[in-house]
């Protein structure tokens, strides 16, 4: 579908940039996937990316899977762009919707993850400014939350209760109404 | 989830709805901590925009609620039908930030329009006749309302009944003290006593440097005495208060003092020429004196050649000349009255006579000024524009935009984003008409106009002529006629008269008691 560019983009899409993650393990991939990350993107435009990119916030098991999503993406990132350009071409409408469920196929099961996991790719995506993954991730942690009872969040969340039944109580009566 | 920073928690949060947010405050110190100070309830608690007036009319038994006539969301029950039936007659005493303070007969509730919720407040252990009953809710601060009642402040000193003096019988059988009129005929001694009397008691400063006050607060329902210690020295004298043209002694005509909740002070406006700024949690409080009014208004001119060319078959020259009278002498009785309230800047004073407006935005003291001072924002005479509106032959045509007690008929699909001025399809009046012939009306036109209330976050004042009701846009000197709002069940218009009103925000989050008509709040 990034075959609408023209002969630069191709260029600039076959430019391969080291990812090091915090455990030295090096990734290869496309300009096109690693500028989702704007933070990759200003190194890239600073020209400070010669040698890789270290990134000592983030584990490889966790950099892989950030890959994996920026890979599916940056494609669908160009066939937006393409589909633009055309978008009279009712075919080509189609292939995009298609393409779009299968993105949204993908994030449904790239989320099917253990809560440690989750909780590090929203770092991940925060530390490498990828606003779609930023997005995607709190709002599942969001959705998990939603219609559980306060004990039922504490647990899922292993979070410990610091407040005295009094101190809690009085919270309660602060907003009763979202408890009735 | 302490894994992660307070920001990235405030971001999940704050795709929740209101409720999965109040639930996620009980779970842990932090996760209040980052709710609270970012403020993400207050998002979804802050009152909604502008939704009608509320307005109490003499001679009607309760209030009416003027609003615009789209169905929105959330229903307003502006005919507060949840409420107990009326038992005489029931009166909006105030309205903050969604709740609304009603009396009916000497008792008090609070209750929530959009909720449908209410509370009957338990009875005082001592309440003076002119005591004034203001609301306090802010739900970005707490769900809990307090209600403040200062006592009035003591009356002039009245001449004793002389036995010896006879009076008219009308008076005696209608007045308990002597009236005005009786009075400039006492003998002169009795009234140079009098007068010293009331000057020796009069020049007591007011209010008190320790004001009390019965506050009654929902957090323990019950109602408490407490004193306000005032900060500085700024006064005035129990005289000012008594010779305030719209002061206790004319308490049936005046409205009542209002009051307003802005930025965390309570501001109430007392009558003798002053504003009391609160602060509830420290318990103190300053004076801030009103603007004065001398020489902002200008006196409408009157010619008597357009009297006289009203002569006719049914009018002769002396009734001509008469009426020309008549209108001198109301120019020269009216008294401007006073509104309280506040919109875009803050806290605005207004001062309304004939058909001309003074306002003033407060500013509070800073470095640069150590005292609070009013800027005289807009000085604008609307009458003009009234005249045109009221002179134009399709008028009867024009859409009326808001009715009476519409609010409670919606319907669940359309989010309500709140009164927005510019989408009512009114039509608008602007500029002169070139004719300033004051004292010439026209037919439907009041001599003056009522303020109905400012719009919370626009310089939008709305007006009210007879039962006219229409909206001023302060920056582009715009008026627009929304509706009318004539009291259905009145029997002559000369009757009813808007008395006061409350500009109405809905709140769709209360700590008031879900209950049924004929159960009693315990």
């Amino acid at each position: 579908m990034a075959s609408a560019g023209s002969g630069d983009e191709k260029a600039a899409a076959a430019a391969m940039i080291t990812l090091i993650s915090s455990d030295n393990e090096k990734f290869e991939v496309t300009e096109a996937t690693a500028t989702l990350s704007q933070t990759i993107r200003h190194m890239i435009e600073d020209g400070c990316t010669d040698g890789g990119v270290p990134l000592p916030n983030v584990t490889s098991k966790i950099l892989a899977r950030v890959i994996e999503y920026c890979k599916k993406h940056a494609t669908a990132a160009a066939g937006e762009e393409g589909s633009s350009s055309s978008f009279s071409d009712a075919a080509f409408l189609e292939v995009d919707r298609a393409f779009l469920e299968e993105l949204e196929e993908f994030d449904d099961a790239f989320l099917e993850v253990d809560r440690a996991t989750l909780f590090d790719l929203i770092l991940a995506a925060n530390y490498l400014d990828i606003k779609g993954l930023l997005n995607l991730t709190c709002q599942k942690v969001a959705d998990s939350v939603k219609g559980k009872t306060p004990e039922q969040i504490r647990e899922m969340y292993n979070i410990v209760n610091d407040l005295t039944p009094e101190e809690e109580a009085e919270i309660r009566r602060e907003t009763q109404w979202a408890f009735e | 989830m302490d894994l992660l920073p307070q920001e990235l928690i405030g971001d999940i949060l704050q795709r929740l709805p209101a409720r999965e947010i109040a639930v996620c405050r009980t779970v842990s110190k932090d996760l209040r901590a980052v709710i609270d100070g970012r403020g993400l309830l207050v998002v979804h608690l802050a009152p909604r925009g502008l939704r009608g007036v509320f307005i109490n009319f003499t001679g009607q038994d309760e209030p009416y609620f003027f609003s615009r006539r789209e169905r929105a969301v959330p229903r307003v029950d502006g005919e507060l039908n949840f409420l107990p039936e009326i038992e005489l007659v029931r009166e909006a005493l105030h309205h903050s930030n969604g709740l609304l303070l009603v009396q009916d007969w000497g008792t008090l509730f609070v209750c929530n329009p959009a909720t449908r919720r209410w509370a009957q407040l338990p009875s005082r252990s001592s309440k003076g006749f002119g005591d004034t009953e203001h609301l306090v809710f802010d739900p970005t601060v707490s769900l809990h309302y307090e209600v403040i009642s200062f006592a009035e402040a003591p009356r002039k000193p009245k001449i004793p009944i002389q036995p010896d003096i006879e009076r008219p019988s009308w008076c005696k059988t209608s007045f308990p003290e002597y009236t005005d009129e009786e009075i400039e005929n006492l003998p002169y001694t009795l009234r140079a006593k009098y007068d010293h009397e009331a000057q020796i008691k009069g020049s007591v400063e007011w209010p008190p440097s320790s004001h009390m006050a019965q506050v009654f607060s929902s957090r323990t329902g019950q109602w408490e005495e407490r004193a306000f210690v005032r900060e500085d020295d700024v006064t005035v004298t129990l005289m000012d208060v008594w010779s305030d043209p719209w002061g206790p002694e004319m308490s049936y005509k005046a409205t009542r003092c209002n009051a307003v909740y802005w930025q965390g002070a309570f501001y109430i406006h007392c009558r003798g020429g002053f504003v009391m700024r609160l602060s509830l949690l420290q318990q103190k409080y300053k004076v801030i004196k009103t603007p004065r009014l001398d020489n902002v208004f200008t006196r409408p001119k009157l010619d008597v050649d357009k009297f006289l060319s009203k002569e006719g078959p049914y009018r002769n020259k002396e009734y001509c000349l008469r009426e020309f009278q008549k209108e001198h002498k109301y120019l020269d009785s009216a008294k401007p009255s006073m509104h309280f309230g506040k919109s875009e800047h803050g806290i605005y004073y207004t001062a309304l006579l004939w058909y001309q407006l003074c306002i003033w935005v407060l500013h509070e003291a800073s470095e640069c000024h150590p005292t609070p001072e009013w800027e005289l924002k807009h000085k604008v005479d609307i009458g003009p524009s009234f005249r045109q509106h009221y002179t134009r032959e399709e008028r009867k045509e024009i859409m009326e935009s808001w009715s009476l007690d519409c609010g409670k008929e919606g319907s669940a699909n359309q989010i309500d984003c709140g009164w927005d001025s510019d989408d009512d399809s009114g039509i608008n009046v602007e500029g002169d008409d070139g004719s300033s012939n004051g004292g010439v009306y026209y037919c439907n036109m009041s001599r003056h106009m009522d303020l109905l209330g400012y719009h919370p976050s626009k310089e939008i004042v709305f007006l009210g002529n007879r039962f006219d009701g229409f909206s001023y846009y302060l920056d582009s000197s715009k008026l627009q006629f929304l509706g009318n709002f004539y009291p259905e069940g009145c029997v002559h218009s000369l009757v009813a008269f808007t008395h006061e009103s409350f500009i109405y925000t809905p709140c769709m989050h209360d700590l008031l008691p879900n209950q049924k008509k004929n159960t009693t709040h315990d």
